[in-house]
């Protein structure tokens, strides 16, 4: 069978040119869009997915862990009481004034208080032991590499926060957040900058189970008393997910993502079915004349969508490439893209369902194929 | 008006054909009920002025359009019969069409022209192959199967389409204006490979053209004037006929 599609393609690709640039184009936007958003919206829960905790724990309805507000501190008891527990530990979460050593402003950090023993579960993937040690030293803060800039301190500077003063004691990677700045500190350190709250009450804690693939049925049985006053329990997964649901959808980014989503989509789709259309129209007499010697509609409309195909074959090529190279130069400046396979072929998909709906809006044009036209 | 009653098979055949295009409330007349037969194995020509409905009579014909009134009857099938799906099939199995504009694919070569239709026939490759190569060599082209149209002369392009309409090997082979756009080397030529494949192959080879040149060398002339028959010329060499009989329908 000759490959008419194919051979059309190679022979007239200037004219196939656009569309493939327009499915490449749609399938890199959304590329980067997705992992823009999962590394942006993901940073949202880096506290969680940063830590090795199973279980967390704290204000009744939080939506999202910077939304925490102070629990009771004797729930650390119920905690303890539970045989499944292994480990507990409080986290201190505190909204704070930065004023760095050159002159920066003030800058809305995140004061996180942490458990700064070697056995530590928040950070704990992203925080070396030796480095967490160092927070032990009384108004001691670790910040991330990336932020340094903003907050226009070096390794050893000092600077104020809430008006203490704090020492820049190491340096880590992974802490970039949405909305603020992370700043890590002891818990003793989180105690003293926050001026507001009370002494026995606590934003969070942190708990290890022995087994975590129990960790849902502990958190329920844990979430259940009535005790100690409002607190809910959630798995760590759980926590996470509600915290990165809350960013994207209730402050509208998430809606934004989708409305330039939908954009680009039929951008793209205008640019394919316009370029297959013309191709198809270029081509409409030799159409006609495969019609009347025979070759029914159906043949030629497979023509049509195999162009079309390999229009967004193309086009998807030259978008992994360029999303390849866009995600090392993101590497490269700390910005936090994140694209799991799943997403990504999600991306690739619509690019291709893209190509696809074009070819379909260009097989319209095929009625115009009319061999009796010819004949004039 | 006038129906040959020849004892020689008859391949097509219009009874009372009547035609009219609309064009919002204005109707044009084109063809007024027109009857002829037409035997294979020659070159029939249609021949008229522009405008005169030569060109409907072979879209009706050849089943690629319908009358308002009559019936076309062709290999002893009513083509008014068959819905839009049999007449594509109809026409992949026995017709074979060569328009005026050559209508090559750009990317295409020679051969893969040749072959392209072929491959809805449901061929194997080896043959389609060896039957394109055929119909390219029976048309002087054996030499330039690997060119694109770009690198064709006209009268090339011409019988690369001619080929492609012949691969099939069809009973019926339609040609509108197959001579308009050459010189005259090149019509002449195209003239005569069309005369060869009646005779050599018994194809009905149903023809129309105003070019004058083509007259003197078809074995029958219509003349066709306001959707009438005004003439019917059979020219004195008739050759003997090779395809099967067929029975004109009712």
């Amino acid at each position: 069978m000759v490959a008419l599609a194919r051979l059309t393609l190679i022979h007239e690709w200037r004219r196939f040119l656009p569309a493939i640039i327009a499915v490449g184009f749609a399938g890199l936007l959304q590329l980067l869009q997705a992992a823009l958003v999962l590394g942006i919206f993901g940073s949202a829960s880096v506290y969680i997915t940063g830590s090795t905790a199973d279980l967390w724990v704290g204000y009744l309805g939080t939506q999202s862990v910077n939304l925490g507000r102070p629990i009771d501190a004797g729930v650390e008891m119920r905690l303890r009481m539970d045989a499944d527990v292994v480990r507990v530990e409080p986290f201190r979460w505190v909204d704070a004034d930065w004023r760095g050593a050159r002159d920066t402003g003030g800058v809305s950090v995140f004061v996180s208080g942490i458990d700064a023993g070697p056995q530590g579960l928040m950070f704990e993937r992203v925080l070396p032991t030796a480095l967490r040690a160092r927070l032990d030293e009384p108004g001691a803060v670790i910040v991330d590499r990336a932020d340094l800039d903003s907050l226009g301190v070096n390794l050893g500077d000092a600077a104020t926060i809430n008006g203490h003063r704090v020492r820049v004691v190491g340096i880590t990677n992974g802490l970039r957040a949405l909305g603020g700045v992370n700043v890590l500190a002891s818990l003793a350190t989180a105690r003293q900058l926050d001026t507001t709250a009370p002494a026995d009450r606590i934003t969070y804690l942190v708990a290890k189970v022995r087994d975590p693939a129990q960790a849902e049925a502990v958190a329920a049985r844990l979430g259940d008393g009535a005790a100690f006053g409002s607190y809910a329990v959630w798995t760590a997964q759980q926590f996470a997910q509600r915290s990165q649901l809350y960013w994207m959808f209730d402050t509208g980014a998430g809606a934004g993502v989708l409305f330039l989503a939908a954009i680009v989509f039929l951008v793209g789709a205008v640019i394919t079915s316009q370029t297959l259309v013309a191709a198809v129209v270029g081509s409409i007499r030799e159409y006609a004349t495969l019609n009347a010697l025979g070759v029914g509609v159906t043949a030629l409309r497979k023509v049509v969508m195999e162009q079309a195909f390999w229009v967004g074959a193309l086009g998807l090529l030259g978008s992994s490439v360029l999303a390849g190279l866009f995600f090392a130069l993101a590497g490269y400046y700390n910005v936090p893209l994140q694209l799991s396979p799943i997403a990504a072929l999600v991306c690739l998909l619509l690019s291709m369902t893209l190509a696809l709906v074009s070819g379909l809006a260009a097989i319209r044009t095929l009625r115009h194929a009319d061999p009796a036209s010819l004949l004039r | 008006m006038s129906v040959l009653t020849s004892a020689s098979p008859i391949t097509l055949h219009a009874s009372g054909i009547s035609k009219a295009f609309t064009s919002g409330r204005v109707v044009t007349p084109v063809l007024h009920d027109i009857t002829l037969a037409i035997r294979p194995g020659e070159l029939t020509l249609i021949s008229g002025p522009s405008g005169c409905g030569k060109s409907t009579l072979l879209a009706i014909l050849s089943g690629l359009q319908r009358p308002d009134r009559g019936s076309a009857c062709a290999l002893g099938q009513d083509l008014g019969s068959l819905d839009a799906r049999a007449l594509e099939q109809f026409r992949l199995r026995h017709t074979g069409f060569v328009f005026q504009g050559f209508n090559l694919f750009p990317a295409l070569t020679a051969l893969q022209q040749v072959a392209l239709p072929l491959g809805y026939l449901g061929l194997p490759a080896r043959e389609i192959r060896q039957r394109a190569i055929e119909a390219l060599e029976e048309v002087g082209l054996g030499a330039r199967l690997k060119l694109r149209p770009a690198e064709l002369s006209g009268g090339e392009k011409q019988r690369v389409a001619i080929a492609r309409a012949v691969a099939k090997a069809p009973e019926l082979l339609f040609a509108d204006e197959p001579t308009s756009a050459l010189d005259a080397a090149n019509g002449h030529i195209v003239i005569d490979i069309l005369h060869r494949i009646a005779r050599t192959r018994g194809t009905t080879v149903l023809c129309v053209s105003h070019d004058p040149r083509l007259i003197s060398n078809a074995d029958r002339v219509l003349t066709i004037e306001d959707g009438r028959i005004l003439n019917d010329t059979p020219f004195p060499f008739q050759p003997a006929t090779t395809a099967g009989a067929q029975e004109p329908c009712a």
